[in-house]
């Protein structure tokens, strides 16, 4: 793994923390967290020597403040509503779900038991789909969760997870080891394990961002051009052009994180407009601070502000402006999606 | 997180992996103080021996080095003797250098008293939130508690919504103490301090300054003076509201989306300012990008002195002089280059990523 590719992984690592953070004060239910983190017990040493109890004590342990688990919660409600418009639209389809860039996400454990319509594939890097892997594969409840039989008879754990492949290719649910800046690969993946005539959609949740727009913009493309009937959820930071987004880069580099489109595709138009560029006609788009007053109803927003005492409401709405949830859709009709983009 | 690979740093602490929540802490059994009355008359003089004390002190915290156990001890008793005779109003002559939020960035307070000038030569009000979210919330809480305790008529500390036992269990100061002295005993000292911190001030008859803002339950400052102060910040109430509310361009009185205090409208402050023939009620509690802003057509100024607040939001910093004439100055700033403070060693707040 090169540094920078590790890097990238590590934000994994801090998504996942602020889900625990999320879901051990309520913003969020999510039972297979643990089950998660029973897998990175046993196999996050194969991945990291000697800093693997490091890492696994700040996922677990980091205690995140207010704004980071109400921001955590809306961008995982958000996400969670569109799949579920999506799986109401297509009620009587099969469809495919595809999470570029899934890292630890629990989604297909939730959404493909009591939907058996999907087809559910996750991309992500070699090291990343073999710890998940091995998690899944290990754990009774994660395995029939998605349709598989668990492995239990381990006799040496080294052996086990040395011999392990890097994908998991079940009947509807496939975990994929590529580099996605690799576009052959993707073109060969998408070729021989899906659909593209099935209704397809595809999250990228923190994934563009990091991937230089070159890349991006190929990535896009390929996905587009291979599918009839697609839509595309991007959730992404913006905004590289204010003293807020000039800080947040600062910071960022401190870790060795670039963003590489987010000083170029720094505001909400500019993000908008390169997609048009690109071909997608349907082009929704809002910042996650409007997300969260348009979306939620009173009921949850007030449960959602009972959980923690908010002390600064002016640095959450900042923090949320500046993060977006882009929808964008191609080769079918979906003007009845009735959650509210401002722009 | 940060990821330093493999470096070889095992600890012997056993892992809590199960995603329960773990009650807070052995801190919940803390004892409120009996409420009583704040004392009448002018506080004992200092002695020459506690003169030195203090300076020692001052010049300690100055370069950022946290006080011992047992001196923040004694200092907090000191300040203690000089709170108690404070008022809930308590009254501030111009000129004046008036400053808001702090949060424990140290750093940021220092060049505060550079663009403003030196305390005692410039007289100050701080108008509360000098502990959480910063990483220096002991040092610098302790640096301007004893410059209250050694110069006591040149500074105003008022009390703010984060100097509470509860807030301070959320935002960060009861884990520096923690890490910083081994134990929870400098966080009680200082939170049953913070009990006695005034609430309000009132500069020259003129300027009402409080950290968040007016109560439905309060029309006249003589309603202010008649609270009793001394306890922990209430969920609820006129105390709650002063150091939670925020002004709104929404007329009247609406529910705060903080979840305690009100916000109030430009109808409420004219008239509240009417009623006590005031000319501009100052505030701090908001982050605001350029440090200070107006609202209610100037009968309302918000004043944050926080730059970068949490080293993430990028805004200026700013302070408000007001002169003996009562014209008012502000003056901007932004966070201070830190050469002690390597940029590598430091935290970086949160993003989502």
């Amino acid at each position: 793994m090169d540094r920078n590719t590790k890097v990238i992984r590590s934000t994994d690592y801090d998504a996942l923390s602020c889900r625990i953070s999320a879901h051990k004060k309520q913003y969020i239910q999510d039972e297979y967290l643990q089950h998660i983190i029973h897998g990175f017990e046993k196999f996050l040493k194969y991945e990291y020597k000697l800093s693997s109890r490091r890492i696994l004590n700040s996922i677990i342990n980091s205690v995140k403040l207010p704004i980071i688990n109400r921001g955590t919660y809306i961008r995982t409600r958000s996400i969670d509503l569109i799949i579920e418009k999506f799986l109401e639209k297509f009620e009587s389809d099969d469809v495919q779900i595809i999470n570029l860039g899934a890292g630890s996400d629990t989604r297909p454990f939730k959404y493909l038991p009591t939907n058996e319509q999907i087809s559910w594939v996750e991309f992500d890097f070699k090291d990343s789909t073999k710890l998940k892997n091995a998690t899944i594969v290990t754990d009774p409840i994660l395995s029939k969760k998605i349709g598989i039989k668990p492995i239990s008879d381990i006799e040496n754990l080294d052996n086990f997870y040395n011999g392990l492949n890097d994908s998991l290719i079940s009947d509807r649910y496939k975990l994929i080891a590529i580099d996605l800046r690799d576009i052959k690969t993707l073109q060969d993946i998408l070729n021989q394990f899906l659909n593209k005539d099935k209704p397809t959609l595809i999250i990228s949740e923190c994934m563009l961002c990091y991937t230089e727009s070159l890349n991006s913009t190929e990535i896009l493309q390929t996905l587009k051009s291979f599918f009839t009937k697609t839509s595309i959820v991007i959730y992404d930071p913006i905004g590289g052009d204010d003293n807020f987004g000039n800080v947040m880069i600062e910071n960022l580099k401190i870790r060795n994180i670039s963003m590489p489109s987010l000083l170029e595709f720094n505001t909400l138009d500019k993000y908008s407009q390169r997609l048009k560029d690109l071909g997608f006609q349907d082009v929704k788009i809002d910042n996650l601070n409007n997300i969260m007053n348009n979306w939620i109803n009173d009921d949850e927003k007030r449960r959602i502000s009972k959980l923690e005492f908010l002390d600064e409401l002016e640095e959450l709405n900042l923090l949320l402006e500046h993060y977006c949830l882009i929808l964008t859709t191609c080769g079918f009709d979906w003007s009845e999606f009735d959650l509210e983009f401002t722009q | 997180m940060d990821l330093d690979t493999d470096v070889q740093m095992e600890d012997a602490v056993e892992l809590d992996t199960s995603l329960e929540e773990e009650e807070v802490n052995s801190t919940g059994d803390y004892s409120f103080n009996q409420p009583f009355q704040t004392k009448e008359g002018p506080p004992p003089e200092l002695s020459s021996q506690n003169i030195n004390q203090l300076d020692e002190w001052i010049e300690h915290l100055s370069k950022c080095q946290p006080l011992s156990e047992e001196n923040v001890r004694r200092l907090c008793k000191m300040a203690i003797d000089v709170l108690q005779f404070e008022e809930n109003v308590q009254p501030v002559n111009v000129p004046v250098t008036i400053c808001g939020d702090v949060h424990g960035q140290f750093h940021d307070l220092m060049e505060l008293f550079k663009i403003g000038g030196p305390c005692p030569d410039t007289n100050y009000l701080f108008m509360g939130d000098y502990v959480d979210r910063g990483y220096y919330s002991v040092e610098t809480v302790s640096y301007l508690v004893a410059m209250k305790v050694r110069y006591p008529n040149r500074i105003t500390i008022l009390r703010g919504n984060h100097e509470s036992r509860q807030i301070t269990q959320v935002y960060g100061f009861y884990d520096e103490c923690l890490r910083k002295y081994g134990s929870a005993n400098v966080w009680k000292l200082f939170t049953d301090l913070f009990d006695y911190f005034p609430i309000t001030a009132l500069v020259d008859n003129k300027i009402f300054c409080l950290h968040g803002g007016l109560s439905p339950l309060i029309e006249t400052i003589d309603q202010v003076r008649e609270l009793n102060r001394i306890q922990e910040v209430p969920h609820e109430g006129p105390m709650c509201d002063l150091l939670w509310s925020d002004p709104d361009d929404r007329g009247g009185w609406g529910i705060s989306p903080r979840g305690a205090g009100f916000t109030f409208g430009q109808d409420i402050s004219e008239q509240f300012n009417h009623t006590n023939g005031l000319s501009l009620i100052a505030r701090a509690h908001q982050l605001v990008m350029e440090g200070y802003s107006w609202s209610h057509q100037e009968s309302v100024v918000t004043i944050f002195s926080a730059p970068n607040y949490c080293y993430r939001c990028g805004n200026q910093a700013a302070i408000m002089e007001v002169d003996e004439q009562h014209s008012r100055q502000f003056l901007q700033y932004d966070p201070s280059v830190r050469p002690g403070e390597p940029t590598v060693t430091r935290k970086t707040p949160d993003y989502f990523l």
